[in-house]
This record gives structure tokens, C-alpha cells and sequence, in this order.
């Protein structure tokens, strides 16, 4: 019994020499100074900019490749002239069928077809292009008479002959000129009309 | 944040509470190294995981608001340094290896002193690694089963019964070698 008290008493006091270890003076000074020597750890948020950056590039890489490839039209509103014109070529990009890659030709047999496709296009785009205007009730529209035609009218009330000849002048003149033109030759001017009026 | 005074003051990112690093340096330097130490077994060693522990405590003190008993969690911090140090060790010095009894000394001169000492470290490294890690942290501070169990993950019963065991090794291999002392 002694024996195995003792044995305990041996135990239990070399557990504690096993365990002292004291550590030298001043230890937690020179924790203390160890510890203002570190550097400012960044805060938590900061870590994260980088890799946000990096997303946001990414992000914005990925949506410009994604983008359908569109015309940009002019703006209506910007241009209030423009907007018809941006409407037409709208509606021209809209009405035209797809090109056909697989025919770098295009055979004669059906180049009537596609004459006609552009014919339609084309009158499609002059009805849609243009605004459209009011019908006339007269065409021409009634206009104010310039001045040699007030002179005509007068000579026609005053001299009705004199009109007739002058008339009659400028008809064989034109034929004289349209003679030599078609032949190199100049006709004989006829001679005044003596005829007087009875 | 900056050193004002004496005093290490490391402010919350929220600024609503203030941790008195300082003060926990003050207050557990010594059961940090002593941890260090029951692993390490070399004084420069275990002020330099010390040193270490107290570095990451700095280091993420805005965490520790969470942290219920910072004393276990500087225990825990310097008991996974030093055993990381161990396992970075390539080999052990010779030196470091426990001196061999002196043959025909009495029981009592036989493990008198530092003689004392050296027994015991060849009989507790002799243990298994588990119970050598229970001996090694038990000795280190006054902490509970239950805190050892803490920071060894095991549960507190696992704990009561390692030391249990290792003492009863322990125990029996002394009076061994006290034996084989007798007879030669």
C-alpha cells in the first residue's frame, strides 16, 4: 500500500516537472512589440474589390459578345426630317428576304423574279417613302399668268389676226429648225404672209 | 486604427465595441506558451508559436466578438501552431533526447530532480498519440475536461477516459522501470 501511495506521489510529481515550463521575463512585452510591428491588416470589404472588378469586366465582356447586332436608326425625335426616311429603310430591311448564301449567281431564269422582288421594293419604298399628298381637284393647278402670257392674251383680244400669223411663224420656224437638225440643210424661209385679211 | 499609447486598441469595424488586445496578452501569454511548450518541449520553439498565436489573434480581431471564451480559442490557436511546428520538424535534435537514468542510484535519488523530469518525458512519449496529447495539454494549464476536449475535438468523456488510461500507463511503467532498477 505504502509502495503504490508512494508510486502516486512519484506520478503525480513528475507530471508536474513534466509540465513546468515557464516562460522568460518579459514575455508579453515582447508579444506587445512583436504585434506593432505587423502591418494594418486591409478591412474584410477591401479583400473583395479586387474579384467585384474582376466580375464586372467579366460581365460586361459577356454582354457585348450577347448583344444582337442591330442598325442603329437615326432618331426620330432627334431629327424630325429623318424620321419618314429611317421608317422606309426600316420597312425595307423588314420586306426583304434573306439572302441566299448556298447561290453566288444568279441564273437567268430567275432574274425575272428578282427584278420584280426589287421593282416591288422599290414602288414599296417611293408609297411608304413619301408622305402622300392631297388630290387636285384641277391639274395643273390654277397659277397666276407671268407676264409674256398677259402680253399673248392681249394681242389675242386686240389683234386676233396678227396673233394668228405670229402663230403661224413660230409653227413653220420650229419645222425649219427641226429640218435642219435632222438634215444639216436649212429650208427656205417662206415669205411673209401678205395675205390681208378681208 | 492605430497605436495610441500603451494601450492596443482594436476597434470593430462597426465601431460599437472595443477589444482590449493588450489586455488578453497580458492576461494569457503565459497559458499560450505553456500549451506551446507541452507540445513543442524547446522554449524558443514555443515563445516563437507564442508569438505566432498572438499574430493571428491581431490579425483577425474584428472576429473576435464571436469568439464565447477567447481563452480556449487562444489555447486552441496555440496548440494547432505547435502542432503544426511538429509536424514541420524533419527531425528531432540529439540533444533534445532524454538523458538515460544513472544505473545503481537509490528510488529516491534515481528520480530526484531533473532525472524526475526525464522519466517521465521518455514514458509519455512512449504513449499513444492520443493520450500523449491529453497528458501534453493537461499539464499545460489548469483547463477543464471539457475545454480540453474543445480543443482537441473530442468529447469531454473521450477526454476523462484517455487521461484516465494514460495515467494508469503511466503508472504502470514507472513502477516497471522502478523495478528493473531495483533488480539491477
Amino acid at each position: 500500500m505504502s509502495d503504490n501511495r508512494k508510486l502516486d506521489d512519484l506520478l503525480d510529481r513528475g507530471l508536474r516537472e513534466y509540465s513546468q515550463a515557464e516562460p522568460r521575463p518579459g514575455l508579453e512585452d515582447r508579444i506587445l512589440a512583436n504585434l506593432r510591428t505587423q502591418p494594418e491588416p486591409r478591412p474584410r470589404w477591401r479583400i473583395w474589390i479586387p474579384a467585384l472588378a474582376a466580375a464586372a469586366a467579366i460581365i460586361v465582356i459577356v454582354a457585348l459578345a450577347l448583344r444582337p447586332h442591330e442598325q442603329t436608326a437615326p432618331s426620330a425625335t432627334a431629327k424630325g426630317e429623318n424620321g419618314p426616311r429611317a421608317t422606309s429603310r426600316a420597312t425595307v430591311a423588314t420586306a426583304m428576304p434573306p439572302r441566299e448564301k448556298t447561290a453566288p449567281h444568279v441564273s437567268t431564269k430567275h432574274a425575272p423574279v428578282v427584278a420584280h422582288q426589287r421593282r416591288a421594293r422599290t414602288v414599296q419604298v417611293a408609297s411608304t417613302g413619301q408622305p402622300s399628298l392631297p388630290r387636285q381637284q384641277t391639274f395643273p393647278a390654277p397659277a397666276p399668268l407671268t407676264e409674256q402670257e398677259k402680253l399673248v392674251m392681249a394681242l389675242l383680244r386686240h389683234a386676233p389676226d396678227q396673233a394668228r400669223q405670229v402663230a403661224q411663224f413660230q409653227e413653220t420656224e420650229r419645222a425649219r429648225t427641226d429640218s435642219f437638225l435632222r438634215t444639216g440643210e436649212l429650208p427656205d424661209a417662206p415669205g411673209p404672209d401678205t395675205r390681208s385679211p378681208q | 486604427m492605430s497605436w495610441a499609447g500603451q494601450a492596443v486598441i482594436a476597434q470593430l469595424a462597426d465601431g460599437a465595441e472595443l477589444v482590449d488586445v493588450e489586455a488578453l496578452v497580458r492576461q494569457h501569454a503565459r497559458l499560450v506558451y505553456r500549451v506551446a511548450w507541452s507540445v513543442l518541449r524547446d522554449h524558443h520553439d514555443a515563445e516563437d508559436a507564442a508569438q505566432e498565436t498572438f499574430v493571428r489573434l491581431w490579425r483577425s480581431r474584428d472576429q473576435l466578438p464571436q469568439i464565447a471564451d477567447p481563452r480556449l480559442w487562444l489555447a486552441r490557436v496555440a496548440w494547432r501552431v505547435a502542432v503544426d511546428r511538429v509536424r514541420r520538424r524533419r527531425e528531432q535534435p540529439l540533444d533534445d533526447l532524454p538523458e538515460p537514468l544513472a544505473p545503481g542510484d537509490p528510488l529516491d535519488e534515481q528520480v530526484a530532480g531533473d532525472q524526475l523530469r526525464v522519466v517521465m518525458e521518455e514514458l509519455i512519449a512512449a504513449l499513444p498519440k492520443d493520450m500523449q496529447d491529453v497528458i501534453n495539454l493537461s499539464a499545460a494549464g489548469d483547463m477543464s475536461a471539457a475545454e480540453l476536449g474543445e480543443i482537441l475535438g473530442v468529447a469531454e468523456g473521450t477526454v476523462r477516459t484517455r487521461l484516465h488510461r494514460a495515467r494508469q500507463l503511466l503508472r504502470e511503467r514507472l513502477a516497471a522501470r522502478l523495478e528493473r532498477k531495483r533488480i539491477t
